[in-house]
């Protein structure tokens, strides 16, 4: 099952994995883009890095969770997506799974991201002090904490 | 210029307590090479053939002199007591030790100054007319809309594993100093009918491999949308471009597999989300950034007189230095000069530790203090007064910093090549070593008129041969060093990529084949015509058959 960080706490994870080879995705199971296409009425999805987000954009209010399944840490596109949701006006779970580093957490919470699946590589309180690692940033901000600490205006 | 506040230094901090921790895990084996390596980039740091290489950030080419004297202080600490100014106007240092990186930094931070962002698959250094705010033939200032860029563009979250590196520059005059159309987003500020403020863009421009001229996307687009556009682009690109094949990455690439048409209605449609957002820029935020780069406490002086006392000195070779390396000024009574780093001692961009503090000293004495890098490898005091020049000629030359060839030929353009850099097939220091001593002829480069020389030592045009008038290029054959000459290469006004001249040369003979095209320009030149006009006159053909023949 693996842990999840949300929020500031260690939750076990409540959600199955996604399965490609899944005929039907079961009740808490999360379906692949390919699934939720077949069955709209999933509530959690995963996306793949060359996924295309735009599709859920048409029925966020469905949505519980949306995991940015992270296949190489390089590949920067799971920052616009999580942007891109966030600006389409979801609300609910957006976790970052897969292969990123501890250095990336606190950019991928800025861009909205709210949950990290943990696996071995990283330990749990340099992850938290990671996303406290910045107190400030230059660019606007996506909610109203850090619009105190903005620096752009 | 601008001056930090305590959140700009907080975040300089962060930074540098941040990379301590990363240096430390990779040191202790935590972090692999291939999660090290984009973290340690996009904190300049390279690993190299003899040693690591750093590259330091100089926003826009600016410098105060406590910058300088910093920057002598860490080569003198931590390197082998010279520095290197590389064509984005940042400096380089060759010899640093990995583990004392972290150190360095937090000396960097003392200074406000800082590697952020100098390497890596992000958006780098903002770069621009090293004569911004005193060239008379500017139309705007460019620099607060180049801070503008650095603050928005510093530790962005959603950019930071782009597809491949970022470039932009920024031009605000009549003339472009800035390379705009080789750069990934180029960008001409300039004023519609109105008289309202906006900037022209172009993208997918740039050099490398695949040597591209950057296309219009937007004619005009307001000033207050700056921000939220390169926001569109970028994530437009971070979502198309191509990760499958790093040759391929750039956005040129996306931009011509597109085409122009296609990639902007794919800006449009990000932008006509983002458009009059939070990144919107109003007017009290342009004004607190340029409140940065008001102009230098000037005296008011008579030109006349001026000029009167310049006409004293009739030494020849200050007089000469005087035409080449100085030039107008907004304000009368003040020149802007060239201080060459293209001594015969040194590699073209190379400056020692006592040659920053001199700079620093002279920076003071002559120029409010403050100095700057440029794209040709050059250092410029922007601000001295003509009555000056001569004392502050006398004082450069002491330093071996009046060689006064700015914008002739020997004032080539040099990547660092086979002697620093484990990509290179061949070495490019010789080269323009071989070149300078060959026309050691101050007269003679003099009656040649303006000529730009850039070497590369591969591909990868770190020397910008591409857009050199002539152009020299390291090639590997069957793992013997050659090299490839074009000509034609332009950077500003219709600017144009080199055209190849013909089979490659071993390293000895490039002295000659650039003296052969040098004479046959001399016979081939009406009146007072431009080397590059000649070419493009003419064509290459003569000039093939002349070296080849
Ligand atoms: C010694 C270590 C260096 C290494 C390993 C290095 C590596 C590279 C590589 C791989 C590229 C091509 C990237 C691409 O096309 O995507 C590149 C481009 C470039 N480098 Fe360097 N470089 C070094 C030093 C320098 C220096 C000293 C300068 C300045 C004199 C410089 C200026 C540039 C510029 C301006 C480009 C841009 C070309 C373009 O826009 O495509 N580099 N460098
Ligand atoms: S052009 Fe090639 S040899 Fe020269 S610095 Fe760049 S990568 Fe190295």
């Amino acid at each position: 099952m693996g842990k999840v960080w949300k929020d500031g706490d260690i939750i076990e994870n409540p959600w199955t994995a996604a399965d490609a080879n899944n005929e039907g995705v079961p009740s808490r199971g999360v379906g692949t883009l390919d699934q939720w296409r077949a069955d709209p009425t999933l509530t959690a999805v995963e996306i793949k890095s060359d996924e295309d987000v735009s599709d859920l954009t048409q029925s966020l209010d469905q949505l519980r969770l949306v995991v940015l399944k992270i296949e190489d840490f390089n590949d920067g596109r799971s920052f616009s997506q999580a942007r891109h949701l966030r600006e389409a006006g979801f609300t609910g779970e957006l976790r970052a799974a897969g292969n990123f580093l501890q250095d990336q957490v606190q950019y991928l919470q800025r861009c909205g991201v709210d949950a990290f699946e943990l696996s071995a590589d990283i330990k749990i309180s340099a992850m938290e002090a990671a996303l406290s690692e910045f107190s400030v940033s230059y660019q606007m901000p996506l909610d109203e904490r850090s619009a105190e600490i903005s620096l752009a205006r | 210029m601008y001056t930090y506040n305590a959140n700009d230094r907080q975040l300089l901090s962060e930074r540098v307590t941040q990379f301590r921790g990363q240096m430390q895990r990779y040191l202790e084996g935590e972090l692999g090479e291939e999660q090290f390596r984009p973290l340690r980039l996009q904190n300049g740091l390279y690993i190299q053939r003899k040693a690591p290489m750093l590259r330091i950030a100089v926003p826009y080419g600016l410098l105060s002199s406590q910058q300088l004297r910093k920057l002598a202080s860490l080569t003198r600490d931590y390197d082998k007591g010279y520095a290197h100014v590389s064509t984005r106007q940042n400096f380089q240092l060759n010899w640093p030790e990995l583990e004392r990186v972290p150190d360095l930094l937090g000396e960097l931070a003392e200074v406000d100054m800082h590697c952020i962002q100098t390497s890596g698959n992000c958006i780098r250094n903002t770069t621009t007319d090293q004569f911004a705010g005193v060239s008379p033939d500017e139309v705007v200032d460019p620099r607060p809309y180049c801070e503008l860029i650095r603050q928005w563009s510093t530790l962005h979250p959603e950019f930071a594993f782009l597809p491949r590196k970022f470039k932009i520059a920024v031009c605000g005059s009549q003339s472009d100093r800035a390379a705009i159309y080789s750069h990934d987003i180029g960008l001409a500020l300039q004023h519609d009918r109105q008289g309202n403020l906006g900037v022209q863009v172009l993208v997918g421009g740039g050099l490398g491999r695949t040597p591209v001229i950057g296309s219009e996307i937007e004619s005009w687009l307001d000033i207050k949308h700056l921000l939220s556009y390169l926001e569109a682009v970028l994530r437009v690109y971070n979502q198309l471009g191509r990760r499958d094949n790093k040759y391929k990455a750039r956005i040129k690439i996306l931009v011509r597999a597109m085409g122009v048409d296609k990639f902007r209605e794919a800006v449009h449609r990000e932008w006509s989300k983002l458009k009059d957002g939070d990144n919107t820029l109003t007017e009290k935020r342009i004004e607190d950034v340029r409140a940065h780069f008001r102009a230098m406490p000037y005296e008011q002086l008579d030109a006349t007189a001026e000029a009167a006392l310049l006409a004293q000195h009739d030494d020849p070779i200050f007089k000469n230095w005087l035409k080449r390396n100085t030039r107008g000024h907004k304000v009368a009574g003040y020149r802007a000069v060239t201080v060459a780093l293209k001594h015969r001692d040194l590699a073209p961009g190379d400056i020692t530790a006592d040659q920053l503090d001199h700079l620093a000293e002279l920076a003071d004495r002559f120029s409010f203090s403050e100095a700057r890098t440029t794209h040709h490898q050059n250092m410029v005091l922007a601000d001295v007064r003509e009555r000056d020049l001569h004392d502050l000629w006398t004082a450069l030359q002491k330093a071996n910093l009046a060689t006064a060839n700015a914008g002739y030929l020997t004032d080539m353009i040099c990547c660092p090549g086979g002697d620093f850099c484990s990509l290179a097939n061949a070495k490019s220091i010789p080269v323009s070593d071989a070149i300078r001593d060959r026309f050691d002829d101050l007269d003679y480069l003099y009656d040649l008129g303006p000529i730009e020389l850039n070497i590369s030592g591969c591909m990868n045009a770190c020397g910008h041969h591409h857009i050199g008038h002539i152009g020299i290029l390291g090639v590997d054959k069957k793992g013997k060093e050659f090299f490839q000459v074009s000509l034609g290469g332009r950077q500003a006004e219709s600017p144009k990529i080199g055209k190849i001249l013909g089979p490659s040369f071993g390293a000895s003979e490039i002295p000659e084949v650039i003296a052969k095209i040098l004479e046959r320009y001399v016979e081939l030149r009406q009146e007072d015509e431009l080397f590059i006009d000649t070419i493009h006159r003419v064509g290459i053909e003569p000039f093939k058959e002349r070296v080849y023949g």
